[in-house]
Parts: C-alpha cells; sequence; structure tokens
C-alpha cells in the first residue's frame, strides 16, 4: 500500500508504506513542518511497514528541527519492532493505551 | 581407548543423542500425553547423563541430572507440560550443546556455568510447578508481548560477536536493508548492546532517500554458535561491509575459526546500555571501533565471495595453505564423519571380495589367452563396479529428513518470537541425498523457511480477516522424480503478487515496460532471483521474499540446482528445488573442440541440435553484435566454445579436400562466398566443393539452461553420453570460472568439466536473453509462428516402422543397456540405481511388429499419474515438428491415436495412456483414487483439429483437469446446453468451421448460465484487431497452442480468481 499522507496543524499522520519508494512523497509531508517553532507530532500509527529510507528521513527530520519539540507518536507494532531492535527506540514516543486503536489506523 | 578418542566418541554420540532430545522435545509441544514421546525425552537425556560422567564431563552430567528430575516428574504425571517448559529444555538443549562442544577445548568457560546455574535454577522452579521465565527474556507468554520485545536469546548463552554494520550507500537499492538484517540476527541470539551511528546523518533536505547513512555496532550472544550468523550473512554481497570479531567463542568448533582466532578474548564485560536517555546524543560517533587486542578477526565477511565462482557440481576443496579466505566464514564446516549402516559395509565387504575372486579370474585367464575367458571376467569387472559404485554411494547418503528437521526448531522459534502461530509438516518420503548435496543445501533452505516465517505467513489476527485459519503452515516436501530430488517448501501464507513485483522489476530497470506485459506469472516471479531486485520486496508487501534470494539460487546453481517460484496472491508460494543426488558421480555428454575434449554436465544440456550448413541462413542470425539461433520458436544465444576458451584455430580443414585453409569466417552465420547469390541446390556446386554441403560443415550446438538463462554452445562434435568421475581442481586452477573441474576418461585422457553457469557469465549470456534482446530491437513481429504445428520425437521401431510422441510429453531419453532391465514375473522394469521405472513396448498393446530384446536400446520417458514410464524404441530419430493432419482411421487401434506423415514416411502417433493401461489396466483406477473427479476441475476443450484436441485434453488430464472435448463451436455450446455441471473453464481454437471460436463465444456470453465461465482462446492468431475481437465477444485470454507453462498458469490463475472485468484479453505470448 502506497505512503498516505494528511497534514492536520502541527501533526502529520503517515499510513501505508514509509519505505525507498515512498521517500519523496515522505520528505514532501514533512518539510511544510521543518521550520515550525512549534511542537510538531509525526503519528506513525497507520504505517504498515517501514525500512531503513523511511526511518532516515524520520530521524532527519528530528534532528534537522534540532532544539524544536518533534514527537514520533502513536507506532504501530511493526514500526516499534523495526525502530527498538535497531537501538532507535528511545526516538519514538512510548507506547500508551490506545497505541493500539491508532496503530490500526482507527484514530489517534 | 585413549582419553581423547573416548572425548571425541562421546562428543560425536552427544550431538546425536541432542539433534534426537531437541526433536522429541518440539513434538511435546503438541503431544504432551504421549507417555512413549516422554520416555525417549528422559532415556536421552538419561544416556547424555551417563555417558558424560563416564568421561568425566561432571558439570555436564549433572546440568542432565537436573532435567533428569523434571522430566521424571513429567512421565508421572506430577507436573503437566506447558509452552515456557518447552522453551525451558530446548534451551537446556542448546546449552548441553555448547557444553559438549566447547568440552574438547579444556577449560570450561565461566560465563558457561553461570548460563548453567541460571537455566538450573530455572529447571528446579518448574519442577516445583512454578511457572517462572528462565531469564528476564525468557520466551512472551502471548504474541503481542513478543512482538514488543526487540530482542531475546534462543537459550543458553556463552558466544559473543561483535558485529559492525556498514553497508554501502547504494545498499537499498540493490535489496539490501540493513536494520532488516539486525532484525534477522535477532533472532539467533540476544542483542546485548545496539549502537548506532548517526553521524552521517545528512540535514534534512541534503538527504537522498535511497542512500544508507547509518551504520551499527552490535553485540550478539549466541548461544547456539557462530553458524547461524555465518549462514544468516552469506546473503550479503561483499561491497555491504559486515565486520564480525567472536569476542568469545564457546561453542564454536576450532576448523572453523581461522588460526589466528585460537586464543579468543576472554568474555567482555558486561553489556552496557549504550542508547543514550536523549536520542539526539546518539549522533556522536561510535564508541566501538578499536579492535580489542586478542580478538579474533573473521571479516569482513564477504557473502558475495561466499558463493563465489563455485564450480558447477563439483564441492570446492579448500586451499591447501595459508589463512582462511573470507569465504570461509560462509562455508558450512565440513563433516568429519557420518554413521554408515552395517548392512552397506556388509554389501561392500561382499563386493570387494568378489572383486577380488574376479580380479583373479581375470589374471588367469589372460594367462591362459583364452578370450572367451577375458570378455567374461571383464564384463564381471563391468557389473561389480556398478554395484561398487552403488554402494559407496549409500555410504554418503544422508535422509533428507537430517535438514528438515532442523527447521522445525527455526520455525518455532522465529514464530513465537513474531508473535505467529505457524505449524511445520514434512514429508521427506524417505529421500536420501548425498552428504555433500545435504550440506550444500542446508544455507539456502534455511533461507527459504526462514522466508515464509518471515514474509510468507501472515499476523493471526490477518489470517482470521483473510479467513485462512490463525495457524498459518509451511510444508517441507521432497520426493524422487526423474533421477533428481525434488524439494519443495510451501506456505499458505499471503503469497506474491506478481502485478507488484512486474511495477518494481520495471521502477529498478531490470525489465522494459513494453516487455514487462508479455512475462507470464512464472517468469515475473523468477525475477525475484534476479541480482538487484531485493530491495524491492524488503520494503513492500511483496516483501522481503526478494531479499537473499539470488545468492539461493546461486548457491543452489553451483551445485547443479535449479530453482522455480509457484505462487498466488493471497494463496501462499511454493519454491520447488531441484538437486542432483550427488555430486561426486554425474552423467555429462562427452564434445570435442579444436581436437579437445570437454565434459558438459547432463543436467545443464536441454537439447542437441545438428544444424545443416545450407541452413545456417535462416537458423543463425546476428542480433545486436551477438550470433543468436532460433530453438524451439525462442531466440537463444549461441556462443561458440572454442572463442569462450580462446582455442579457437586461425585456420580450418577443408572438408573435401583436407586442406588447412585459414578460416576468414568471422561470426557464426557468416556463410557467403563471392557465389553466394547462386542458388545453393546447384549441384555445380557440390561438386566444385561447397562447404556447405558437407556433412562435415554441420553446426552441432548444445542447448544449455542455468536458472533462467538458455543459450546454446557451439562444438565441433558430440562424441558420447558418460559417467564421470569428478576430480575437483587444486588451489590454483579453482578459480577458472570455465571449468567445474576435470575427470578421467575410459582411455585415460584427462577431460575438463565445463562449469555451464560460469560458462554463461563470461559469454554474458546471462545478463541478457537473445529474446529480450530480439524484443528490443523491434523483432517480435519476426518470430515465426508455427501454424498448427506440433512437436514430436519421431523413434524407431522394429523393420522400418516408426512411431512418435509429442514432444511435450517426454521427460527424458535414456539409452538402456541390457544391464538396467530387470524383469519380476511377467513384469519388466528400468533400474537405474534407486529410480526404478516401469517399461513396455507399442507392440505389447497395438498390433505393430514385435521390438526384439537387442533392439530395445532407449528409452522414452514420459509422466503417468504419479509415475514415470518407459516406452522403448531402437532408435532415437529425431525432434521434428509435423502438420496437423492427423489419419484417425487407417491405423487407429488401442495405443496408437492415428498416423501422420513425415515427408514420405508414414509415423504412427503413440497414445501412451492407452498403452500403460493395454499393459497395466487396474492402474487406471489408481488414477481415479488419485484425484475423485468430482473434486478436479472440468475444462471443455474445443477446436476441430483431433490431433490438438487428443493433445490439449491429454495435457489437461495430466495437469489433473476433468476433460470434455468438442469439435466446434456449435458442439461446444450443445456440450454447455446438456452438461449436468458447469464447466470451470474453457479452451477454445479461433479458426474452426460451422462456428468460430469468436461467435462461440459470443452466443457462450449471451446466455446468463455461461457469463462467469473464463474462456482462454488457444490460437495463433494474433494482432490487435483479432485482441479486440476477442475482448468484444468475451474471451479472457489468448494463448499460443501448446505452450504448455502459459496455459496452465493461465488455467490455474482463472480457475482461483475467476473472470476479471471485461476489458482487454490478456495476451499471453
Amino acid at each position: 500500500m502506497p505512503l498516505h499522507t494528511e497534514l492536520a496543524g502541527n501533526t502529520v499522520r503517515l499510513s501505508g508504506e514509509a519505505t525507498l519508494y515512498d521517500g519523496k512523497a515522505l520528505k514532501a509531508a514533512l518539510e511544510p513542518l521543518l521550520a515550525n517553532p512549534e511542537q510538531v507530532s509525526v503519528n506513525l500509527g497507520g504505517l504498515q511497514e517501514i525500512d531503513l529510507a523511511g526511518i532516515q528521513i524520520l530521524l532527519s527530520f528530528v534532528t534537522t528541527r534540532g532544539d524544536a519539540p518533534t514527537r514520533l507518536v502513536a507506532a504501530g507494532e511493526p514500526t516499534r519492532r523495526r525502530f527498538q531492535t535497531c537501538g532507535l527506540g528511545e526516538w519514538l514516543e512510548p507506547a500508551t493505551a490506545d497505541s493500539a486503536g491508532t496503530a490500526n489506523g482507527q484514530g489517534e | 581407548m585413549a582419553d581423547k578418542e573416548l572425548l571425541a566418541l562421546f562428543v560425536q554420540d552427544s550431538t546425536e543423542l541432542l539433534r534426537n532430545l531437541e526433536q522429541d522435545i518440539l513434538r511435546l509441544e503438541d503431544s504432551s500425553d504421549d507417555t512413549d514421546l516422554l520416555g525417549d525425552i528422559f532415556r536421552y537425556t538419561h544416556t547424555l547423563k551417563g555417558n558424560a560422567g563416564i568421561v568425566g564431563q561432571g558439570l555436564i552430567s549433572d546440568f542432565a541430572h537436573e532435567m533428569e528430575d523434571l522430566l521424571d516428574k513429567l512421565r508421572k504425571r506430577e507436573i503437566s507440560v506447558s509452552t515456557q517448559m518447552v522453551s525451558t529444555l530446548l534451551s537446556s538443549v542448546d546449552l548441553l550443546e555448547s557444553m559438549v562442544r566447547a568440552c574438547t577445548g579444556g577449560a570450561f568457560p565461566e560465563q558457561q556455568a553461570e548460563a548453567c546455574d541460571r537455566l538450573s535454577q530455572a529447571i528446579q522452579r518448574l519442577a516445583q510447578g512454578e511457572e517462572q521465565p528462565i531469564s528476564a527474556e525468557a520466551p512472551a507468554s502471548s504474541p503481542e508481548k513478543a512482538r514488543e520485545r526487540p530482542a531475546e536469546p534462543r537459550g543458553g548463552e556463552g558466544n559473543i560477536l561483535q558485529i559492525s554494520i556498514a553497508f554501502g550507500a547504494g545498499a537499498l537499492q540493490s535489496g539490501f536493508d540493513p536494520t532488516v538484517l539486525i532484525e534477522e540476527l535477532s533472532y539467533l541470539g540476544r542483542l546485548e548492546s545496539v549502537e548506532v551511528d548517526l553521524s552521517r546523518l545528512p540535514p534534512f533536505k541534503e538527504l537522498e532517500p535511497g542512500q544508507v547513512y547509518l551504520s551499527w555496532s552490535l553485540r550478539l550472544n549466541c548461544p547456539s554458535g557462530a553458524q547461524p550468523v555465518r549462514d544468516l550473512l552469506s546473503f550479503i554481497p561483499p561491497e555491504h561491509a559486515v565486520d564480525v570479531k567472536v569476542l568469545s567463542a564457546l561453542t564454536e568448533e576450532p576448523s572453523t575459526v581461522p588460526s589466528h582466532a585460537s586464543s579468543p578474548e576472554p568474555a567482555v564485560s558486561p553489556p552496557a546500555q549504550v542508547l543514550p536517555t536523549n536520542p539526539i546524543q546518539a549522533v556522536a560517533g561510535p564508541s566501538v571501533r578499536g579492535e580489542p587486542p586478542g580478538s579474533s578477526e573473521l571479516g569482513p565477511v564477504a557473502a558475495g565471495a561466499a558463493p563465489g565462482p563455485a564450480p558447477t557440481g563439483i564441492p570446492s576443496s579448500p586451499p591447501a595453505d595459508g589463512p582462511a579466505p573470507a569465504s570461509a566464514w560462509s562455508s558450512p564446516p565440513a563433516l568429519e564423519s557420518i554413521r554408515v549402516p552395517v548392512s552397506v559395509l556388509d554389501r561392500l565387504m561382499e563386493l570387494a571380495g568378489e572383486m577380488v575372486l574376479t580380479r583373479n579370474q581375470l589374471i588367469q585367464s589372460v594367462a591362459t589367452g583364452d578370450e572367451a575367458l577375458v570378455e567374461r571376467a571383464c564384463q564381471r569387472v563391468d557389473a561389480l563396479t556398478g554395484d561398487l559404485q552403488d554402494a559407496v554411494m549409500a555410504t554418503r547418503m544422508q535422509p533428507i529428513r537430517v535438514v528438515f528437521d532442523k527447521f522445525r526448531r527455526t520455525v518455532r522459534d522465529l514464530a513465537t518470537r513474531q508473535g505467529k502461530q505457524i505449524r511445520l509438516l514434512a514429508d521427506d518420503r524417505g529421500v536420501e541425498l548425498d552428504t555433500t548435496v545435504i550440506e550444500a543445501i542446508s544455507a539456502p533452505m534455511a533461507h527459504l523457511v526462514r522466508n515464509a516465517v518471515d514474509h510468507g505467513i501472515e499476523f493471526p489476527e490477518k489470517r482470521l480477516e483473510a479467513g485462512k485459519p490463525a495457524v498459518g503452515t509451511i510444508w517441507l516436501r521432497a520426493r524422487h522424480e526423474a533421477g533428481q530430488v525434488i524439494v519443495e517448501v510451501k506456505d499458505d501464507g499471503t503469497g506474491l503478487d506478481a502485478d507488484k513485483i512486474r511495477a518494481h522489476a520495471v521502477g529498478l530497470g531490470l525489465l522494459k515496460p513494453s516487455r514487462s506485459a508479455s512475462l507470464s506469472s512464472a517468469e515475473i516471479h523468477s525475477l525475484l532471483f534476479k541480482p538487484g531486485f531485493s530491495t524491492a520486496s524488503q520494503v513492500t508487501d511483496l516483501s522481503g521474499r526478494g531479499v537473499g534470494l539470488d545468492v539461493v539460487h546461486t548457491n543452489l546453481a553451483a551445485i547443479g540446482a535449479s530453482i522455480r517460484i509457484d505462487s498466488s496472491p493471497g494463496a501462499g508460494c511454493v519454491f520447488q528445488v531441484t538437486l542432483p543426488l550427488t555430486l561426486a558421480i554425474m552423467s555429462a555428454i562427452l564434445v570435442q573442440v579444436e581436437g579437445e575434449r570437454f565434459a558438459i554436465p547432463q543436467a545443464n544440456i536441454k537439447e542437441l541440435i545438428r544444424v545443416r550448413a545450407q541452413d545456417l541462413g535462416t537458423q543463425v542470425i546476428r542480433v545486436g553484435g551477438v550470433d543468436v539461433t532460433w530453438v524451439r520458436g525462442e531466440l537463444v544465444s549461441l556462443v561458440r566454445l572454442s572463442d569462450l576458451l580462446g582455442i579457437r584455430s586461425p585456420t580450418f580443414v577443408h572438408p573435401r579436400s583436407g586442406e588447412r585453409l585459414p578460416n576468414k569466417r568471422r561470426n557464426i552465420a557468416d556463410r557467403r562466398g563471392p557465389d553466394a547469390t547462386a542458388p545453393r541446390t546447384d549441384p555445380d556446386r557440390r561438386r566444385m566443393g561447397d562447404r556447405r554441403h558437407s556433412r562435415a560443415s554441420a553446426l552441432n550446438m548444445v542447448v544449455l539452461a542455468t536458472g533462467d538463462c538458455t543459450f546454446a554452445l557451439l562444438v565441433d562434435s558430440l562424441l558420447d553420453s558418460v559417467e564421470i568421475v569428478v576430480k575437483p581442481f587444486g588451489r590454483h586452477l579453482r578459480d577458472c570460472q570455465v571449468y567445474a573441474g576435470a575427470t578421467v576418461l575410459g582411455d585415460g585422457h584427462v577431460a575438463l568439466i565445463l562449469d555451464v553457469m560460469g560458462m554463461s557469465r563470461m559469454a554474458f549470456v546471462a545478463e541478457k536473453t537473445a529474446t529480450a534482446a530480439a524484443h528490443e530491437l523491434g523483432m517480435k513481429s519476426e518470430v515465426p509462428q508455427e501454424e498448427d504445428k506440433l512437436p514430436v520425437v519421431l523413434m524407431a521401431g522394429a523393420k522400418g516402422e516408426v512411431f512418435c510422441l509429442p514432444l511435450h510429453q517426454v521427460r527424458r531419453v535414456l539409452k538402456v543397456d541390457g544391464s538396467d532391465i530387470r524383469t519380476v514375473g511377467r513384469r519388466r522394469v528400468l533400474q537405474r540405481g534407486r529410480e526404478v521405472i516401469p517399461m513396455f513396448t507399442v507392440d505389447q498393446v497395438a498390433d505393430t511388429v514385435p521390438l526384439p530384446p537387442e533392439q530395445q536400446r532407449f528409452a522414452l520417458v514420459f509422466r503417468f499419474g504419479e509415475r514415470d514410464m518407459a516406452l522403448l524404441c531402437s532408435q532415437v530419430m529425431d525432434i521434428v515438428e509435423l502438420e496437423d493432419d492427423l489419419d484417425r482411421f487407417t491405423y487407429r487401434q488401442p495405443g496408437i491415436s492415428g498416423s501422420l506423415y513425415y515427408g514420405e514416411t508414414q509415423v504412427l502417433v503413440v497414445d501412451p495412456k492407452e498403452l500403460v493401461l493395454g499393459v497395466f489396466p487396474h492402474w487406471g483406477d489408481d488414477l481415479e483414487d488419485a484425484g475423485d473427479s468430482r473434486d478436479r476441475p472440468s475444462v471443455l476443450v474445443v477446436d476441430d483439429s483431433a490431433f490438438f484436441l487428443d493433445h490439449i485434453a491429454a495435457m489437461m488430464e495430466e495437469a489433473g483437469y476433468q476433460v470434455s472435448r468438442a469439435a466446434d463451436g456449435s458442439q461446444a455450446l450443445g456440450l454447455l446446453d446438456s452438461a449436468a455441471s458447469p464447466f470451470d473453464l474453457i479452451l477454445t481454437d479461433i479458426e474452426m468451421p460451422v462456428m468460430d471460436g469468436f461467435d462461440f463465444v459470443t452466443r457462450l456470453r449471451r446466455d446468463p448460465r455461461f457469463q462467469d465461465i473464463p474462456v482462454i482462446a488457444i490460437t495463433t492468431l494474433t494482432g490487435r484487431e483479432n485482441l479486440l475481437r476477442a475482448r468484444d465477444a468475451g474471451i479472457d485470454a489468448f494463448s499460443v497452442k501448446l505452450d504448455r507453462e502459459h496455459v496452465l498458469e493461465r488455467c490455474r490463475y482463472y480457475l482461483e480468481h475467476g473472470r476479471e472485468t471485461p476489458t482487454e484479453p490478456r495476451e499471453l505470448q
């Protein structure tokens, strides 16, 4: 399933696959928020698949924003597992009780 | 017996005991009430305890004693089996394996003793009925928990590997994602630390999504030794650096570690949490970059180097001296000993005794000069040598069950850790393979199984959503077929999406958009074996299924094996591997080039073709700078062996004058002299010695196939078919790409064995098929269209009778030796080693001239149900394409479907099914039993040509369909109208009398009862106009007549998916 992005306020919601093939689309979706000084949330709840290309874009987004607060939230099971196994688990917001719901794309 | 020998014996026995113990513990999960099973498990443990005590391995003995206590309570039903208990017992087996391997190394490592203590405590708690995890990383009690946990141990501890992963920038583009590798590594042990180097991650705007910027340093505690890691890393190409250091090699066999690694550094300091609280701090460079003094450097691991240019069919010999190369890391350790049944050794002894007697007879008969006695003794030596060969081969044969059994644990562990529910079903049918083949397939098979677990079987909730049972199934099957072994890894998971693979292949530039539409599903699936394709699969739903498959393909091809995929989206996937029985002895064809003889493995030979010199103009053409030739309607590259080997002589011997003259021909197709415009049939030219009319000027082509690459090799002459004993090259020659080894011929001369894959690489024919080249050059319209012609094998009977069998029904041709024929009662069989094929002659059923036994020299092997059958003849004459003018009356009788003309010769067309049923009538019942007709899809075949109707129907019946026949559209409509139940599928010709295919399908679609029946047109009609007519009529797909694979593949597709939204019918070829 291709990547689908939805921007609402300071939150961008991702669903589908954040992979090499959708890298440009992911960058384009995040770019408007790059200079936003307010807190920005990237909702990963709808992601079914993420690879290194997707991970690097997210990490670069967070590091480039520097001190501006950035949250990677609501990561579903496949995303969380990939981040954690690769030593990147702490980049994600901790899982919450409603993460499962958002992971299935049922709302934040 | 010396202590050292006793210890070695203990290790050997214990290894087998532990293997059995592991298998039985795995079975325990599903058969917890099986008292016999519990008894066996107890007995194995008890024996191990006793043996360890004898050789003074107290720690092993004590630990086994702890297990024994737990198992005793299980036997007495004081406690019951639980998943956690099974996991703990499996971990205990892992630990025992580590301890057994380590016990030959002297001191027992302290770290392992600690692990032993921890597991002992866990076992004691379980024995007291407490359900507690064996450690903080014990298997999860629920799938959800399992999936949340990033890394878990497989069992005991003691093997610390330091792994650095720094993939090349283009890794993602070529299919390798380091995050997937890390996830795979996490399944092999416990990741004690994971350090990420983010220092090369660029600012957001400069970041290129396809580049790799991150690198890792991992510390992996791998209780099962380094071998599983070695297997996994063998799939990583050399350009992506993976450095591995063994920091503590407690279970590593000394033979697998380079000499400078023999003193591993003591256990590293306790693992530390290396991830910073603030992730931003991780941008700092990696903390582990230096090499700890004394650490054993095993990398860089270069998987690409691992498979290397391994010669076809030849086990590579290790270098005699010097340090182990990088590839040693990826090669499994060679077996030092194997167990052989006493009965096999008895047989060897018996044969050796007979050999001595025969030698004495031979010496005596030579001394007396009695030629008759010499001849008899020689015949006896010949027969004994064959038997001896079989007996020696039998000592090397190992059950494939050994490989299958290993995967029970793999599947259980992977499934548990991923939160999936998977059962593994194995059916090995007693298949045995040579030890070297068993060793060679272990890693590729492991990859396929892991692939099925990781990417094939879905999570339970997804399976339930898809209407499947929550528990997925992986089948491992092995069977003998046509002198080879077929091994299948099948799953009922998500399957492959051919359209998605096609789109990704186009995206990666591996496939031209114009070409992609004409590929069949099988061709699309084979793209997964192409280097560089993997990326696409790894990052999408079509899934990591492509990851490393190119390496699987290469490794299998290196031992003369092949692999193919069959899959339907949502229904699962089957990887089918075809393996040789042995690598030590193989059937080969001897060819000659420039006076030198070479052997070509028969496993790679598709066909031998002789082209008359005067036909070269039409048979060989030059496309894009390469010579190509037509083979059965397909263009294949033509490679001159003498050019490939660099031995082509600048001169040639004139076939008529015998003079040696300069050879001015540059290309194979060059045949035009100054008088090229004169007619070639001109008798004057024959008299003048035109080379084109000499038999000696004919071209001999060997059509070769390796993987999905087919090419024709041009040789000077074809000599003989022989069984050769393979002699691997020494280290100085092992890098010769074109040769796979050498063999000594009957006359004592040495012939080099050609490596077909190496040749294809060297000739660059693997890069691009000639057909693809032709398509690119817009030659599609020039592909000859066969108008209602059927390729058949012509064979000679007795007294000039000629028979034929459709080529697609012939699986292989065997040269029959009288000693191959066995007679049991009135039944005769062809026996080659362990392969037994029922055989018969046409005259056993049909009224034809009886074929005397001395003329039964060749056998055409064809398939009947699940069996191979052999039809005997005196000679295989040719493969020709006959016009469709079957006379169904003059010679029609049981076993003969009619007659055709080949030139002036009348050819009787054999009906193999009738022949078999004529000789073995009850086998028809077996066929019915094999597939209840009610369960088989029903197909209506419509064709006005009786010849084609028969053969398409036979093809469909052979594939398991229930077939009805009609001679034209009108008859077909009548059948449809009167049928008790509607047909599942229709195959129809287009050009037919009375009512053609267009008219037939148009009328069919008007009837609401038949609107959902898929219709495939089998015709030579092409062109957009016909396609549009077909679409308007309601035809779903087009296929060229008797293109068996395409037709069957389309049938399967439509039976599974039903009709698509009517758009334009798909042109299959």
